[in-house]
């Protein structure tokens, strides 16, 4: 006999309950509460809690979790049957976490065959990972055809054609992302980033302007852009963009440093030494010093440039750049025997270096995220066990001896 | 696969072996009730690293067991000098107060672990226990009520808060945190001991008739055999009453209550004796229950129903 649910009894009316009763061989006459108690006392010891037990296919995903490949693709392999995709496609995720990348291919091939767009996806990751760009990329073509507008895809896509080294391409496909999606505006930072790293420097200033339109106080974007202006020889207005910056934040070195660079791209030496020499200030890094040290060695500063070189070998002893400077300068400090003079020519003006002078130090656009650390407990666990509890502590004081009188 | 033993007296540190050897036999000996020897090994342990918090946590538990408390309160203190945040540690040191019923420092000390642990609901729920001793009810219930936002089916809560309430006077929230703990555990023996005290002082015999006979299907003592005879006075069943006062004679003869309880009982018997036959409510007559509409009885239930 089927015993009733405990939510059953607690909300029977009173028929039912007087009905279940005697279906039980239980008493049913009395007060509904003290029948319906005695009803659920009946089903709580009688029923029996079925426990849980993983079936195959959970304790394959599981296995794969785990980080036990080859346990979970035996298991996936078990539960195979025709006409099913999603042990195809667990297969698929095992053999890619054991590193069998064709195999796994093969299994998201099947899947996707079988009427699984996902297994698409599946598939192109796993042939990313094993370089094959071109085809992770007609990959995410299968899967936007039955789902043309899915912005995961889309993005995968582009990653793959970046990593392959279509960056236009990429770059088309973010865009169309970014229009059939437009609430997704905070991702033109990312187009920039990416038409950045493809030289597409007018495409990367207008993607950072779009992004700047989202977010109109964006650090990144607008030192980015300024990069993109400076890089396009839009020279004026990089120098507008990184003043942004400094309006808001005067002590940001990446902003300094650009700055400087755009100023000595616009011939005005000082204002780039003293910009940059702010930047190497807050932020002493090679690069910056280095910016700072041709500016000096370009405005005839040379023993000051030779000591911003010296300060950039303390720093990392074999830069090229730096040791080669040094001993240009170090070669022309050395006093020169008297050469035989010659009829005075005019002097030729000297040209500030373009292609050799300091590069814009482009930002990261994404900071990398810092893992959390855990914090480890000391001591055993087992001292729980002493906690006491607080049953016979709480209650009244038994009045046993209290005689009650009739 | 262990390592050769050669390896392991290479170590920089010969005493951390025999420092985990000390602590691991102790853990031993304390679970398996050999308390002389755990603490004789805890003390090795503290001798080889005295700053050393687990040992110290470990031997205040095995002092705790051996009825040391204020040995015990020594070793937590320790254990707190060496690691502040320790949770087992202010969970000892606030049990070993509670043993020497100093319950205003348990308070303090449920205080500080709680600021460590603000979701430590054993520590909420405790503190709540202590200042219930310290006759503080409101604040109390306020512990209580933290302890059911964070877990709103905790029975050992409710029924606490219940208990509070009861002594506050409010017998019909105290009945409703009753009613509640027993809903989340139908076996919670000390919720059914509260409802007997609330009906006892209520008045109403056939609920603590009732209440009785379950909580002593949980635990067999005197003294609720002796509530239940009370009761079975009350309710005029002389039989069961005189039953009842003879059950708890056998479980604890020194009553000298049960004992004039089975007087009166036999007394009761020469004049009146009631028997419900299968009806076990006990008089707990309800009107307008759908039960007690049918029930043939209904009539003498209504004259002991108060």
């Amino acid at each position: 006999m089927s015993l009733p649910s405990l939510a059953e009894v607690e909300h029977a009316d009173w028929a039912t309950l007087e009905r279940i009763a005697a279906r039980l061989g239980l008493n049913p006459k009395g007060r509904s509460g003290v029948v319906r108690m005695r009803v659920l006392d009946h089903v709580r010891h009688r029923v029996r809690l079925e426990s849980w037990r993983p079936g195959v296919q959970q304790q394959a995903a599981l296995l794969t979790r785990l980080g036990h490949p080859d346990s979970a693709a035996r298991l996936w392999e078990s539960t195979i049957q025709l006409d099913e995709p999603a042990p195809w496609v667990g297969l698929g995720r095992a053999q890619l976490g054991a590193g069998e990348l064709i195999e796994a291919t093969k299994a998201f091939d099947r899947a996707a065959q079988m009427g699984d767009a996902s297994a698409n996806l599946h598939r192109a990751e796993s042939l990313a990972a094993s370089g094959n760009y071109e085809e992770a990329a007609r990959a995410c073509d299968a899967y936007l055809t039955a789902r043309p507008r899915d912005l995961r895809a889309m993005l995968l896509k582009a990653g793959f054609l970046a990593h392959g080294g279509w960056t236009d391409e990429a770059a088309t496909v973010m865009r169309d992302a970014f229009e059939t999606h437009p609430n997704l505006r905070e991702l033109w930072r990312g187009l920039g980033t990416l038409l950045l790293k493809g030289n597409r420097v007018e495409a990367a200033a207008e993607a950072y302007r779009e992004a700047l339109r989202a977010d109109a106080k964006d650090e990144a974007s607008w030192i980015n852009r300024g990069s993109a202006l400076l890089l396009g020889g839009r020279t004026r207005e990089a120098i507008g963009a990184f003043r942004e910056v400094l309006e808001a934040n005067p002590r940001q070195a990446i902003a300094l440093n650009d700055l400087g660079v755009a100023y000595l791209r616009d011939g005005q030496a000082k204002s780039a030494a003293i910009n940059l020499e702010r930047a190497a200030k807050h932020m002493e890094t090679p690069q910056i010093l280095l910016n700072v040290a041709k500016v000096q060695e370009a405005t005839h500063q040379r023993s000051a440039a030779l000591e911003s070189y010296s300060r950039i070998l303390a720093l990392k002893p074999r830069d090229a750049d730096a040791v080669a400077a040094r001993k240009r300068l170090q070669l022309s400090k050395a006093p020169r025997r008297p050469a035989p003079r010659k009829a005075r020519r005019p002097l030729k003006k000297r040209r500030v270096p373009r292609k050799k002078t300091a590069k814009p130090t482009r930002r990261k656009s994404r900071p990398h995220p810092r893992a959390a650390r855990k914090s480890r407990r000391r001591g055993p666990r087992e001292a729980r066990r002493t906690r006491p509890t607080s049953k016979p502590r709480t209650r009244p004081k038994p009045k046993r001896a209290r005689s009650r009188s009739r | 696969m262990s390592s050769p033993p050669e390896e392991v007296g290479e170590r920089f540190l010969p005493s951390v072996d025999r420092l985990e050897a000390a602590v691991h036999a102790g853990r031993k000996a304390l679970e398996g009730g050999r308390y002389d020897d755990a603490l004789r090994q805890f003390n090795e342990a503290l001798r080889l690293k005295p700053e050393y918090d687990v040992a110290w946590l470990l031997r205040g538990h095995a002092l705790r067991r051996m009825g040391d408390f204020d040995g015990a309160l020594q070793s937590f203190a320790q254990t707190l000098r060496h690691n502040e945040e320790s949770e087992e540690g202010w969970m000892g040191l606030a049990a070993s107060l509670h043993e020497l019923r100093r319950y205003k420092e348990e308070a303090e000390a449920y205080d500080q672990l709680t600021k460590i642990h603000p979701r430590l609901v054993e520590a909420w729920l405790n503190k709540g226990a202590a200042l219930h001793d310290l006759k503080d009810y409101k604040g109390a219930i306020a512990c209580y009520d933290k302890v059911l936002s964070l877990r709103p089916e905790h029975a050992a809560a409710w029924n606490n808060k219940g208990a509070a309430l009861l002594r506050l006077g409010d017998e019909a929230g105290a009945a409703g945190c009753f009613d509640e703990a027993l809903h989340f555990n139908p076996d919670f023996f000390d919720a059914m001991v509260n409802r007997i005290f609330l009906s006892q002082r209520q008045g109403h015999h056939g609920d603590v008739a009732f209440w009785a006979d379950r909580a002593l299907r949980v635990r067999d003592v005197a003294w609720l055999w002796y509530a239940k005879g009370l009761a079975h006075l009350g309710l005029l069943e002389s039989t069961m009453a005189l039953k009842a006062f003879e059950r708890t004679l056998e479980l604890d003869p020194a009553l000298k209550e049960a004992r004039a309880g089975a007087r009166r009982a036999k007394s009761l018997r020469e004049k009146v004796d009631f028997y419900r036959g299968v009806y076990e409510c006990f008089g707990t007559h309800l009107a307008g229950d759908p039960g007690c509409a049918e029930c043939e009885i209904a009539a003498r239930c209504r004259e002991v129903t108060r």
